[in-house]
């Protein structure tokens, strides 16, 4: 019995050698596809026409004596959202670029609300119920005429912002480089302003308060609201709490982050840290928004990336597995869009990845789209605004965004026209105006040894630690 | 069970049109008028808890593969051809206990896609070949390396197997990285051949569109596909449950705390979500605004077949103290069960809860997977409760010591390795 046993034993032990140390799975039942294949399963069933214009939401835009733009889009749902856009409230605006973060962040504080801050703008926004709408606007207006930001609330609002800073994000090295290349090293915006602890132990609350003063003017902010609301008591109501804020002078901002440099070769800069995958990006020229040649540029970054089927997409995961997607950001600033084409590679693929993000890009310069890769790309933009413009939140971070970069609120109604007429030359052109291949600017973050020199045989290495202090968690002024 | 039964009641709800096919599959329809669009939502009972032994990751493989083409379309262009037509969220999720295909297309491509899930289901496996197999496998080991890579992703993964314990379907395995790697094109077509079956799905639409045909369409494409004629494959049952009061620490050279506290929850789920809501709101002023102890508070209900547990989690600050962040969430649980603060926070939570329960409840896509999940077992949301007293009450039940779990990541390892401790604390 027990040789049995020990024969039994070495079978096993045999098997799961023979296995991988796991048992193996049934064979499958036949037949694989007992569906039958009936003429209806091998062709498609035609689609009706989506006949869906592309249409803005309608705004009742007023501007009041003082230079305040109020838009109200009025829509059926249980909440309202409540929007004020600056224009000029971004970092380029403030002489310590903290002071425009900590200003936004106080004023979102002061109403209940969030806050977010952009180089160009920033916007703080509450949502609720519809008939605090009024309610909201008169809060909105004593935290802008509050006076000295002092006290709890600054100590708050710099302590959560100090602590935030150990957790910069990878996204936010990647722009902190993209801005160090445009602007130069020197450029106020380049100077890392969320790891920075120093800086941001200096802005002080009369820092803070005179942002506030000087750069939150009528003149350059919208109030938008959107929600089950009436336009016209909105804007009664929006007139009454409105109608003391004076009118001001211009902040001086600091100069605009332009286009790419055009010399000095190849460039890529290594952010060093412990990054279980590398982020390569390769950083992108756009055109203004304001102009002709937006909705091509458009076209191009949807043919490029996002969707599944993209041209960066096909080549570099489902041909060469080398990532899970490819992805483009982009930031519009003043003067033109800014982009950045990348995604997260294994270490030893990062080379691989950074020279597969050029070629995809040197391809689109060469050779046009076919007609499907361009009938795709329109379709997953006008798929992602008909998206955006069917809720709420949707339609209010819209008119946010075309507030911000200058543009009308009737803007959605002329992207149909711009769009059919985008052809595939036009593409190939947005492709070729985005990037010289010689003087690409690449951005990667990662381990260090893993695959630098790697790296090194694409461009110019160059090392750009990220100064994250260590640091104990600090209450400010205490 | 009771409770799961009046929550699936509440899922399927009076107007929606429901009906099992004679191949076994299930489907809803939901009106929403609005966009003449259609959220399509096709959902299969196989998720990563099924994942047969020493095979982590099939399951999400498998509706990786589903992609790379069937015997009438080429690799991905079941989303090509809907992005063509105006689709949009086209994706896939792999859950524990499900995998979902959906869709948000208009109207007029209702029946494409249709025809496409159908294809999906009935003429993918004689494609999913070992060439197939080896263009996606690297596509999805690096999706995981990326998603649960780390010291971060190793501590969570940790304490979902000390709280659920050895052998749960839910706990996972340590080597998960590596059971993927070893998966092979034959584990992906078994599994398929065994789940992707009619009588193992549900298809929701929830948008506009005219009942009765888009039934039709439902009933020529989806109805007719033929399962395999193999037994429909058991889903794992959840083994008998031992008292909770578990505490693990896990240190590691990282530079912020972690503290995780679950509740193993059985019943109750949106006062007990109203409940972890109200700590969540009182830790963030304390910890984020007023102290600066702490950089993230998160809380919630996450529901599931088997077992659903409640959780709060904080990341410190940098340095923060675990010990007294633990302490704090425990001390707000306790006052939380006499009302010791009054209704007022419980008030604002539940307005809180209500709030994002209405914006669930406009988009189409959130609404067919949630009747999708329901219908295969998961718990899905109910009603917000009305008053604190029902939220103090589910907050005695559930939130107890012995249900309680405590998993902490602490600052005072000296390497980048973690190192565990397991002890008990039923106090």
């Amino acid at each position: 019995m027990s040789h049995v046993r020990s024969a039994a034993i070495a079978v096993s032990v045999a098997l799961t050698f023979a296995c991988g140390g796991r048992s193996t799975l049934p064979p499958l039942a036949q037949p694989l596809t007992p569906t039958p294949d009936e003429p209806f399963r091998a062709t498609p069933p035609p689609v009706e026409t989506d006949a869906r214009p592309l249409v803005a939401p309608e705004v009742d835009a007023r501007t009041l004596d003082n230079g305040l733009t109020v838009w109200v889009a009025r829509r059926e749902s249980h909440d309202a959202i409540v929007y004020l856009v600056n224009r000029e409230g971004g970092r380029r605006f403030a002489n310590e670029p903290d002071a425009a973060t900590l200003a936004a962040r106080v004023l979102a504080a002061r109403i209940k609300g969030k806050a977010g801050v952009a180089s160009e703008s920033a916007y703080v926004r509450k949502r609720g119920d519809p008939i605090q709408v009024t309610y909201v606007f008169e809060r909105l207006m004593t935290a802008l005429s509050a006076g000295p930001v002092e006290g709890a609330r600054l100590r708050s609002e710099r302590t959560q912002l100090h602590n935030e800073a150990g957790f910069t994000s990878s996204s936010n090295a990647a722009w902190l480089v993209d801005r160090m290349e445009r602007g130069g090293p020197d450029h106020p915006l380049a100077q890392v302003p969320r790891v920075r602890t120093d800086a941001l132990t200096n802005v002080s609350g009369a820092d803070v308060t005179a942002f506030i003063e000087r750069a939150y003017r009528p003149e350059s902010c919208a109030v938008i609201v959107v929600g089950p609301v009436d336009a016209a008591t909105i804007h009664a109501r929006a007139a009454e709490a409105f109608a003391g804020w004076r009118s001001r002078e211009p902040v001086k901002a600091s100069a605009p982050i332009g286009r790419l440099p055009s010399e000095g070769g190849r460039r890529i800069r290594f952010v060093p840290g412990r990054r279980t995958q590398a982020y390569v990006g390769l950083l992108l020229d756009g055109p203004s928004v304001q102009s002709t040649e937006a909705i091509d540029y458009e076209v191009m970054v949807a043919a490029l990336s996002n969707g599944f089927v993209s041209r960066a997409q096909s080549r570099l995961r489902h041909e060469r597995g080398l990532t899970y997607g490819v992805y483009t950001q982009r930031r519009a600033r003043t003067g033109n869009v800014h982009a950045m084409l990348g995604g997260w590679f294994d270490h030893e693929g990062a080379a691989q990845g950074a020279q597969g993000l050029l070629d995809v890009v040197d391809d689109l310069q060469k050779h046009p789209l076919d007609g499907a890769e361009l009938d795709n790309a329109k379709a997953r933009l006008r798929a992602s605004l008909h998206a955006r413009l069917a809720s709420t939140r949707g339609v209010a971070s819209y008119l946010r965004d075309v507030f911000a970069q200058g543009l009308p609120p009737t803007y959605a109604n002329t992207i149909e026209a711009r769009l059919v007429d985008v052809t595939a030359a036009d593409v190939t052109k947005a492709a070729q105006a985005a990037l010289v291949p010689e003087q690409a600017r690449l951005v990667v973050l990662g381990l260090e040894p893993e695959f630098v020199s790697a790296l090194s045989s694409i461009g110019t290495l160059v090392r750009t630690p990220l100064p994250v202090r260590s640091h104990r968690p600090t209450y400010y002024g205490r | 069970m009771n409770a799961l039964l009046v929550l699936l009641a509440l899922a399927a709800a009076d107007g929606d049109r429901r009906f099992v096919m004679d191949n076994g599959m299930v489907a809803i329809l939901r009106e929403m008028p609005g966009e003449p669009v259609v959220a399509v939502t096709v959902a299969y009972g196989v998720g990563a808890a099924d994942d047969p032994e020493d095979r982590a990751g099939l399951a999400h493989l498998v509706e990786h593969l589903t992609f790379r083409g069937t015997k009438h379309t080429k690799p991905f262009e079941v989303l090509s051809s809907l992005e063509a037509v105006g689709g949009r969220d086209m994706n896939a999720s792999t859950f524990l206990d499900a995998t979902a295909y959906y869709a948000v297309v208009p109207t007029g491509a209702l029946e494409r896609t249709l025809w496409s899930e159908a294809d999906r289901m009935a003429f993918t496996l004689e494609v999913m070949s070992d060439a197939t197999f080896a263009d996606e496998h690297p596509v999805v080991m690096r999706e995981m390396r990326g998603r649960r890579g780390g010291i971060g992703g190793t501590f969570f993964a940790y304490a979902r197997r000390a709280f659920f314990g050895d052998g749960h379907p839910y706990a996972g395995v340590e080597d998960e990285l590596e059971q993927t790697a070893a998966l092979t094109a034959h584990d992906a077509r078994w599994l398929f051949q065994q789940t992707y079956r009619p009588d193992n799905a549900v298809v929701t639409l929830v948008g506009a569109f005219d009942p009765a045909r888009a039934e039709s369409m439902v009933r020529k494409h989806l109805g007719t596909v033929v399962a395999p004629a193999i037994p429909k494959r058991a889903r794992p049952a959840a083994p008998e449950r031992s008292e909770r009061c578990r505490e693990i620490w896990v240190t590691a050279r990282v530079a912020s705390p972690v503290v995780e506290v679950w509740w193993a929850v059985d019943g109750d789920f949106d006062a007990v979500e109203v409940a972890t809501v109200v700590i969540e709101k009182r830790l963030s002023e304390q910890l984020q605004k007023q102290y600066g102890a702490a950089v993230y508070v998160a809380s919630g209900v996450q529901r599931q077949r088997l077992e659903s547990h409640a959780y709060v989690r904080i990341v410190g600050a940098r340095d923060a103290n675990a010990n007294a962040l633990k302490s704090l969430v425990l001390d707000e649980v306790r006052q939380l069960r006499d009302l010791r603060f009054g209704t007022q926070p419980v008030v604002d939570a539940i307005r809180s809860v209500r709030g994002g329960r209405r914006s669930q409840e406009d988009d189409p896509l959130d609404v067919g997977r949630d009747l999708a999940l329901a219908e295969l077992g998961v718990p899905v949301r109910g009603a917000v409760p009305e008053g604190a007293v029902e939220v103090q009450a589910a907050t005695r039940k559930h939130l107890t010591p012995t249900r309680r779990f405590v998993a902490v990541l602490d600052t005072k390892g000296e390497t980048t390795d973690v190192a565990r401790t397991v002890g008990r604390d039923c106090r």
